[in-house]
Parts: C-alpha cells; structure tokens; sequence
C-alpha cells in the first residue's frame, strides 16, 4: 500500500484521540468513583441502580417508622404499667381497708388515698406522647377521659371505635398498630352493668373484638325492619338483616331469625354468631364488625359494645375505683371487699395488655434489625453495582497514560524525517 | 540526412519536459496539506519521430501531453456513502447524549430522588396526620415532584425547537453547497472543452460533494455530454438536485398555527423548491438524524427521539394525576370534607408534564390533603397508606403494566439503550469511513518521499539535458570555429 504523509498524520491524530479519549473515561471513573456516569455507559447497571437506590431511601424510611414506633410503643408501655403500679397499690389499700379492724377514719383517710390513685389513673389515661394523646385512637388531638372518669374525646357524639388503629409501615405490606384504643384498658360501664365481668377482658379472649348488644328490655321491637351488619372481614362485607316478623314478642325468635340470615349469609357464615344472653341479644365476632340499624328501631340506642366507646360513657375501671370510694366512705366492708376481684380482673386485663405491647415490640426491634440488615446488603449491592473497582481503573489508568505516551512518542518520531532532511 | 541544429531541439525537448514534470512536483509538494488534494501527475511521452532517414526511425526527443490527478472515483462514492452513516449517528449520539442530561441519572436530582422524597414526605405524614409541618412537608415533596417533571418538559421541547433550528440550518447549507457545486460545474466544463481535465476544480468539487453527502445522501454520476464532456448530475432520494450548472432548491415548510406549550407548530418540513410542496425524502446524513431525533415518537418502528420521551412524561403526569386523585378523593381532609383532587386536573388539554402541578387549593390549605378515611379523628392515617400504596400500583399507565418506577426506569432504560446503540453505530460507522478515507489517502495523498525523489529525478534529467546542450554547442564549436582551418 502506498503510504502519504497526510494519511500518517490523519492516522495518527485520529488513534490518539482514541487514545485520550479512552484516557477520558477512565479518568473520569477515578474522579467520579463510579463505573458509569451516563445511562448509556450502561443501561442495565443504571436501571438497577435506580431501583437500588429507591429500596435504600425506602427502608430508611422504614427505619425511621419503626424507631418512631418502637418510642410510641414504649410510651404505651410506661403508661400501662404504671397503672399496673396503681392497681398494686389499690389492692393492698383494698385489703387493709376490708380487714374488721379498720375504724371509719381509717377507711375514709384510705378513701382519700384511692381517690388520688383514681386521679392518676385519668392522668395516666390521657399520657402524651410529642403532644398526641396515646389511647385515643385516631383522635390524638382530644384527651381519653375527662376528671369524672367519663370518656372525653372533644365532646359532643364523639365515638372512640375499635378500628381505630394507628399503623404505619415498617415493611413492604408490612404494618404495625403502635396504638391501644384507650376502652381495652378503661372499659365501658353502663349502670346496672356487673362490674366483675369486665368488657375489657372479653376482649383478651377475643383478641380484638367484642360483642354489640341488643337490648330489648323485654319491650317488643316495633318499628325495626331491618339492620345491618358490618364486618371487616376479609373479605369486608355488610349484610342487611331484614326482619320479617316485626314485632317480636319471644327474643328467641327474634334471635333465631337473625341466625338463619347470618347463616344464609357466606362472608358471615362462621364469622359472626348471635345468642341471647340476660335477655339481650348478643352479637360476637372473631374480627371488628359493627351494627347498623336503620334510624328509627333505636338498636342504636341500646347498642353496647366496647368496640365503640361515645362521649360521656363511663369507663369501667373509673367505675370500680368510685365504687370502691363510695364503699369506703359508706363503711361497706362487703361492697370493699368485692373490690378485691374486682381490681384483680383488671389486673389481668392490663397485664395482657403490657404483654401485648412487648410482643409488638419485639416484632418492631426485630423488623427494625432486619431493616438494618436489609439495608446494608441493598448498599452493599449498590455499591457492587455503581462503584468503580479503584485499584482496577488505576491500573487501566497507568496502562493507558502509557499507551497515550507511546503513541504521543511515536507521532513525534513518524513526523519528523522525510527526504527533506537528507538531501543537501 | 540529419540537420545541423535538430539535436538542440531534443535536448531542449528535455529540458522542457524536466521543467514540466518539476513544476508539476512543486505544485504537489505545495498542495501537500491542502484538503481534499490529489496529486497530479505530468505525463510524458517520446515526441513523433521523422521518417526518411536511411538510417531509420529518428527519435525527436519527449513531449509531455497531459497533466493527470490520481483520484479512484470508486473510493469517493464508497466515502460518501459510508459518511452519511457515520454523520447520521454522531448527531443522533450528540443529541442523545444531551437527552441523558436533561433527566440527569443516575444523581440527587433526578425524578427519581425526587419522587423518593414525595413518598418518604407521605410515610411521615402517615406517622403524623394532623401535623401540619407533615402536611406542607408533603406539598413542598409534591411540588418538585412536579416542577421536576416540568423542567424536563419544557426542556425536552425547547430541544426539539433546537433540533428544528438545526434543521433549517443544514437546508440551507444544502443550498448553498448545491449552488457552488453547480457553479464549479460551469467553470470545469468550460476548462475541459478542450479535453484536458480541470484537476484542481474537480478536487474542489469533490471536497463539496464531501461536506454535501455528511449531510444528505446523494448519488453522484457523471453523464455523457456532446464532445466527450461530462454533465454532473447529484440525486438526492431519486430526485435531481444538482445537474450540471442547474440545481434545485430545498425549502422548509412551517407547520401552521403557533408554537403550543407541548412543542408543536412551527415544525418544518422539508420540500422541493416549487414543487407543489413536495416532501423531500431523506436517507442519511446529518439531516436524516437530526429529523429522527425531532419527529420520532417510536411508533410504528419510528425512531425514538423527543417526541417519545415527551408523550412517556405526558403520560407519566397523566397516569399519575389520575391515580393519586382518585384515591385522594376518597378520602377525608382534617377538615371533615371529602378529598378534592390534589394534583390540578383540567378538563382541556389533558394533563401533560407542562401542566402537571399540585392543586392551589391544597397549596393555601394544607389541611386539605385528605389523609383520613373518615372524618374520626386527625391521627386517621388510612387515606395516607392507601396513597402510598399507589407506589406498587402497576395499573397507572396505558403502555406498560407497571409501578411509577418502573415507568420511569423504562424511560431511561430506553434512551440510555438507545443512546448506546447511537454511540456503538457511530463508533463502528466512523472507522468504516476512517478507513476509506485513508485508502484514499493512500492512493490520492502527496507522499513527500516520492515528491523528494521525483525532484531529484528530474532535477538530473534536466543537468543531463542541459549538458546535452553544452556537448552540442562544443560540437558546433568544433564545426564553426576551428574546421577548415587547415593551410592557414
């Protein structure tokens, strides 16, 4: 091949730009610290970078809710147990107040001292945590109880339901509840209600729910056509119970026909069970439901259900400590010492309660730790997928400043000599 | 009978030839880095010899006859075909590449982090609902969100406005190269009348017709005239361009109505010249890329230029506005009434990466964001995780099946693959064209060495002939002065 002048130079300029270019890149990795800096460097490690990068923004955000979680949790904690606390000191108040020996000054100064745990126990009920009230469900901005022992919650038709679970994520799909609704601790007492069987605890056993009651106080219903029955499921469903046979004089048959309509029923069927009990309808559930009744069968009235507290319901374990203080200062060492079984059942009830409260942290340190793992492996990834190898790119660096020198060196020789020189 | 002076016109013969064929190097070895140069080479032959002689056949010294240029017509129309390859793709690389940084990933600035961030500001809000710091904090994460997306829009356009600058540009560039190319028609085939080529001229064309095919493709042939003189004809997609000392013109054509927020109007097309507005059909060259890159939406096996990213970030707004809204909706605000749409939804146009902003009613009142699913209380987060939810929801988009993220991973997947593919075509058209551009080289470039010898070459026929001279003139010396002087 014949060979020009114009054509070496062409050449060569044209490898030592590839040469400096090549140069470029690899500088440009070192400076940078990462294999690409364009998606075209490499579409596949920029699209899993991508997606990299938003799993590590997304747990430590996760991080972030279970820390939040885990201090409401142990907030939660503090205040059960301090009524644990308050409890303990009620009993031995109670035993030394059932003793015969007391004298009447003895009991009322006692009295006195019980009256102030039952203030604590109000106070304790409304804790704040960075100025949200813990147990009153969604309503964070309202207190739980008001200084009677009545439920506060903003006044007026407030209700306090089961449902109202405060949860965040900690996890893809993965939620936890940081609050307790503040009835599964303070209960719900109408009067004439046996102060033994608390609300509270049949909770325990059902774990979330409850039952609703429909009273019919041995009045036939009259005007109910129909109700309707919210259960959440899964699958979420609510049934219309249509009552034919109004009005109903035998609560039985009343019953029985809205067990064939609950049966007749499959997202019910198993789910929800009706019964009578102290001549009330009973409604239970092995999940949060409600009932509904049309406005003028005044079911709503008479429902009672710890699965919603009103404004102005009175809370059970207020209930007890006032009936303990009116037995004190009545001098009634029966009424004193039915209080003892009384406090006991309650103290079960909250113990449970404090257990279940270290179970849910538990599961938020450890899904907290898991985060922490997770988050290490995703950087760990992260910066297998986008970090330049240093050691690698320096050597490429050496290996091609050497190239680049070489051809720089060669240029200079090829450029040089031609005939020119050498002739005279 | 030889003559007495016939041999001086030999020797001068030489001497002439000698000079030609020096002048013809000088002129080399001074166009040595002149573009587009060939070299040119004096021809020379043994001048007609007499006849008559009893001797014989009497030789009557050299004449040079033609000055010829060392040029492969081959490796030129290889070249230009090859060039308008290679030009197509590094303008398709360049603009490519700018794409890549208008969406800037992978960064901390990129729609990804932001949208992060949106998310990350709507998990804090679901801690704390009634909080309003949380409530601003997720209107503020909203709001670059959108003037994210919104940057990148008005960017992607004003890039399209760019890319049909250009446009009108090369057109014109067109023009102009096709009337100087018919313009040295004129000159060469008054120059070759008489049957010599017009070298320099040619090589000058051929220069023209370089910098012509790195921006359309054109065939280039040379037709048969009267009297052996050739007629250049250029065709640009079948259609004359260039014939001979006539040209047609192009012309860019406005799309009518005015410029819209979304990039279009004014978009030219490109026409012959009177010709009932007749499209020109581009194949290559700068021109072809610059067009691709401008007009392509990736349909129909359309090439996907920035019309294609703006419809994935129209569409991204739109699946988006749609799907947060109507969740939104659903909801309850702190204020006890239903969800009002968060992101601003008009009627007409639809929803694009322009108009995609938060709703101003949500902006004034922050506590508008419908976090709760019932009126119950400020810490009812329901709403809120439902809206974060939306970050797995695969059904937002019409194209594709699949998250936000995915959404806009594939945006970038698909112009960092592109991009690539321009870079890995125009790398690998570029050291085609490399390489016929130095076989041309090779066969058309002034090699110093062969001048150099050459020079000395004809340097010594010219001594030898000037001796010649110098031998003669002794011989006529002898003849003239010093014969017949016998008995003086």
């Amino acid at each position: 091949m014949r060979v020009t002048n114009s054509m070496i130079i062409n050449n060569l300029m044209r490898n030592l730009n590839k040469n400096l270019n090549r140069l470029e890149k690899t500088q440009r990795n070192l400076s940078s610290g990462k294999k690409f800096v364009n998606p075209s460097d490499d579409p596949i490690g920029v699209s899993r970078s991508l997606r990299l990068n938003t799993e590590v923004a997304a747990m430590d955000q996760y991080k972030r809710n279970a820390d939040d979680a885990l201090s409401w949790l142990s907030t939660t904690e503090m205040a059960a147990k301090n009524i644990n606390e308050v409890l303990k000191r009620a009993k031995e108040l109670t035993v030394q107040a059932a003793s015969e020996t007391n004298s009447i000054n003895e009991r009322l100064s006692i009295a006195e001292e019980i009256k102030e745990l039952r203030n604590q126990l109000i106070h304790i009920g409304n804790t704040t945590y960075a100025g949200s009230y813990l147990f009153s469900g969604f309503k964070t901005d309202k207190p739980l109880l008001t200084t009677d022992g009545r439920y506060d919650l903003g006044g007026g038709t407030n209700k306090l339901t089961f449902d109202e679970l405060i949860e965040i994520n900690i996890g893809v799909g993965d939620r936890i509840g940081e609050n307790f609704v503040g009835q599964r601790i303070f209960g719900l007492y109408s009067p004439g209600d046996d102060l033994n069987i608390t609300t509270a605890e049949s909770l325990k056993q059902q774990q979330i729910i409850t039952g609703s009651y429909l009273d019919l106080d041995n009045n036939p219903i009259t005007a109910a056509t129909s109700f309707d029955i919210t259960y959440a499921g899964p699958p979420a469903v609510t049934e219309t119970i249509n009552l034919v046979n109004v009005p109903y004089n035998d609560i039985a048959v009343l019953q029985s026909e809205i067990n064939n309509a609950i049966l007749a029923s499959a997202d019910l069927n198993g789910h929800v069970s009706v019964s009578v009990a102290n001549n009330k309808i009973v409604f239970e559930a092995d999940g949060e439901f409600s009932i509904q009744s049309g406005a003028d069968i005044g079911i709503n009235e008479n429902e009672k259900s710890v699965s919603k507290v009103t404004t102005g319901d009175k809370s059970q374990l207020i209930a007890i400590f006032d009936q303990l203080i009116a037995d004190l200062e009545a001098d009634d060492t029966e009424g004193i010492g039915s209080a003892l079984t009384r406090i006991d059942n309650q103290f079960y009830n909250v113990n449970a309660i404090i257990a279940e409260i270290g179970v849910k942290m538990n599961r938020v340190e450890l899904t907290s730790n898991r985060i922490l793992d997770d988050t290490l492996n995703l950087k760990d990834l992260l910066s297998k997928n986008e970090d330049a190898d240093i050691a690698e790119v320096v050597m490429n660096l050496k290996m091609q400043e050497y190239v680049y020198q070489a051809s720089l060196s060669g240029g200079a020789k090829i450029i040089q000599p031609s005939l020119v020189d050498f002739l005279r | 009978m030889r003559t007495t002076f016939g041999s001086f016109n030999i020797a001068t013969s030489g001497l002439f030839a000698s000079q030609r064929s020096l002048d013809t190097t000088s002129h080399n070895i001074s166009n040595a880095n002149t573009e587009g140069y060939s070299r040119q080479i004096t021809k020379q032959r043994a001048s007609m010899p007499t006849y008559g002689d009893p001797t014989g056949v009497v030789g009557t010294g050299v004449e040079t006859y033609d000055i010829i240029r060392i040029r492969s017509s081959y490796l030129d129309a290889k070249y230009w075909g090859q060039n308008k390859t290679y030009r197509e793709w590094s303008v398709k690389q360049a603009q490519l590449e700018s794409l890549e940084g208008v969406f800037n990933e992978p960064s901390d600035t990129g729609i990804r982090i932001v949208m992060d961030e949106f998310f990350t500001a709507l998990e804090e809000l679901s801690k704390q609902p009634g909080d309003s710091t949380c409530r601003v904090n997720v209107i503020e994460k909203a709001n670059m969100l959108t003037t994210t997306i919104n940057r990148n829009g008005y960017e992607l356009i004003n890039s399209i406005r760019d890319v049909n600058f250009s446009i009108k540009n090369k057109v014109s560039q067109i023009n102009s190269l096709s009337e100087q190319i018919a313009n040295l028609n004129k000159h060469i085939f008054s120059f070759e009348l008489g049957g010599n080529k017009a070298n320099d001229l040619r090589d000058q064309r051929n220069l023209l017709l370089d910098e012509l095919s790195s921006i359309v493709n054109i065939t280039v042939t040379e037709l048969p005239g009267p009297n052996g003189n050739n007629y250049m004809d250029v065709k640009l997609g079948g259609i004359t361009l260039i014939n001979h000392i006539n040209y047609n013109k192009l012309a860019t054509v406005d799309e009518p109505g005015e410029f819209t927020e979304l990039g279009s109007g004014k978009i030219s097309r490109i026409v012959w010249e009177g010709s009932d507005n007749q499209e020109v059909s581009v194949g290559g060259g700068e021109l072809r890329g610059l067009l691709d890159i401008r007009d392509g939406d990736g349909e129909n096996y359309s090439y996907r230029g920035i019309p294609y990213y703006l419809n994935k970030l129209n569409e991204y707004a739109k699946g988006f506005t749609k799907a947060f809204n109507e969740q939104h909706n659903k909801g309850i605000d702190l204020e006890g009434n239903q969800g009002q749409d968060f992101f601003y939804e008009p009627d007409t146009p639809e929803i694009n990466c322009i108009n995609f902003r938060v709703n101003s009613d949500i902006i004034t009142n922050p506590n508008t964001i419908a976090a709760s699913s019932e009126g119950n209380g400020e810490s009812n987060n329901d709403n809120v995780k439902l809206l974060i939810e939306l970050r797995d929801y695969k059904g937002m988009f019409t194209t594709l099946i699949g998250t936000p993220d995915d959404f806009v991973k594939s945006i970038l997947s698909a112009l960092a693959v592109d991009s690539n593919q321009a870079k890995r075509m125009a790398t690998n058209s570029q050291a085609l064209a490399d390489h016929t551009y130095s076989s041309r080289l090779s066969e058309s470039g002034v090699s110093l060495d062969e001048e150099m010898t050459n020079m000395v070459k004809f340097q010594q026929a010219y001594n030898a002939s000037a001796r010649m001279i110098t031998t003669l003139d002794a011989i006529l010396d002898t003849t003239v002065n010093r014969l017949g002087l016998v008995g003086r």
